[in-house]
């Protein structure tokens, strides 16, 4: 094996163990073959640090094109807004004057998104693990009705309250929020300790609001409105406006 | 999602849409996940930003092949560790004992410190290359490609012809090197 062989499989990590007792020993005795290999090591050092740096750059170059967007978008919409404005105008006093029975429905639409997986990782192994991965594979894939049924299994299996918690979200997909607020206002959470304790009070509280139980709504939505809870701002915004038609 | 053989082969090409998809299809549900830590919402970002550096890393390592987990899974797993590296940094370590294991160790964070001298001159050094020559050593060193599989993806005759030229681009990568150190 020639020298420069030799240098490259070290810094490599690919040489047999007698190459490399010849290499440890010359890096030792000689001086330009050390600085050959540490020359080396630098530049695939370089090299891996110049690639974390371009992807670094090529993510947050999204999160710029997407504020960017966001900007435009706002500044197209501006020579709209004094006509929008009257229209608001003419619109809200129509609103008031014959509310219409759907309202609560329109604002739980316009606040409603769909509870992402946060139960993770999934690790396939035994039967219940693997339940958990079709449950939320099904989820994820948005069959629900499939979901709900797994996670039926996956509660009578497990007991875990996030089972519970996602059969619910299930419902609430379907359409039906009286059987997602009698599952969530079942779990019993555990010395507070899960996070999604504080997605089930918001989702509690758009459920009531979708089936007009303002009173619930509001209890449910001032909770999740707490410092610190995931769903805060939009609460307190909801609520804001839940109040002014209470 | 599940991540395809095809899909794999763009990201190792750090194929800007293929990473742009899964950047935006895990973003929220990673950001609300790793919020029950009480990290600032700053740092969530800046850690989402990491993993994906680290899934590119994983990729190029040959760490996905065999991949037995969905993406989002093994995404949430490094995101995990790179929490726990955060909230151990900071001494605020508290019950988290599910990172204890040595399967977390391969999502060590590897670029938290800062390099020495030279590892910096020749990233510069590295910028101002040629194109191609910069490729080809990114290649042959980071991606461990040999002279025969470089060749076929650079469109080169053969191995021997991309021996010669990565002897050229180290020459011309020296000279760069010696200009700006007497620069």
């Amino acid at each position: 094996m020639d020298r420069e062989a030799l240098i490259e499989g070290y810094v490599f990590g690919n040489l047999n163990p007698d190459d490399l007792a010849k290499a440890d020993a010359l890096r030792k005795l000689d001086v330009t073959f050390d600085e050959a290999v540490t020359a080396l090591q630098a530049l695939r050092q370089a090299i891996a640090r110049n690639e974390h740096n371009d992807i670094r750059q090529m993510v947050k170059k999204f999160e710029q094109q997407k504020q960017q967007a966001s900007v435009k978008s706002i500044n197209r919409s501006i020579k709209w807004w004094a006509l929008a404005a009257s229209l608001l105008l003419v619109f809200s006093l129509a609103y008031w004057l014959y509310p219409t029975g759907n309202q609560n429905e329109k604002l739980y639409a316009s606040y409603y998104k769909t509870m992402p997986n946060i139960v993770s990782p999934i690790v396939r192994g035994t039967q219940q693990q693997d339940t958990v991965a079709m449950a939320f594979t099904a989820y994820e894939q948005m069959n629900y009705k499939k979901a709900e049924f797994l996670f039926s299994i996956l509660y009578s299996q497990s007991k875990e309250p996030y089972a519970l918690f996602y059969q619910g979200m299930c419902k609430l997909e379907m359409n039906d929020a009286k059987g997602c607020i009698s599952l969530l206002e079942s779990i019993t959470w555990v010395n507070g300790r899960y996070l999604l304790a504080d997605f089930s009070e918001w989702y509690l509280g758009l459920a009531n609001l979708k089936v007009n139980k303002l009173p619930a709504a509001q209890k449910y939505l001032e909770a999740a409105a707490q410092q610190g809870k995931p769903y805060q701002s939009q609460a307190s915004a909801l609520l804001l406006k839940l109040r002014r038609t209470l | 999602m599940d991540i395809h053989t095809a899909d794999l082969a763009l990201l190792k090409q750090k194929n800007e849409e293929i990473i742009r998809r899964i950047y935006e299809e895990n973003k929220e549900a990673f950001l609300l996940f790793v919020r029950q830590y009480g990290l600032p919402d700053e740092e969530v970002q800046d850690i989402y930003q990491e993993m994906m550096v680290a899934l590119y890393e994983h990729a190029v390592k040959g760490k996905l092949e065999q991949l037995k987990t969905p993406l989002r899974t093994y995404l949430f797993a490094i995101g995990k560790y790179m929490v726990y590296a955060r909230l151990k940094k900071a001494g605020n370590i508290v019950k988290l004992s599910e990172f204890d294991t040595a399967e977390w160790s391969e999502f060590a964070w590897p670029y938290e410190e800062l390099p020495d001298k030279r590892v910096l001159a020749l990233q510069q050094s590295l910028k101002q290359l040629g194109e191609k020559c910069r490729q080809l050593l990114i290649r042959y060193y980071y991606h461990n490609l040999t002279m025969k599989v470089i060749a076929s993806e650079m469109e080169y005759e053969n191995a021997d012809v991309v021996k010669s030229l990565k002897a050229r681009c180290m020459k011309q990568l020296k000279s760069i090197l010696n200009s700006s150190n007497h620069g």
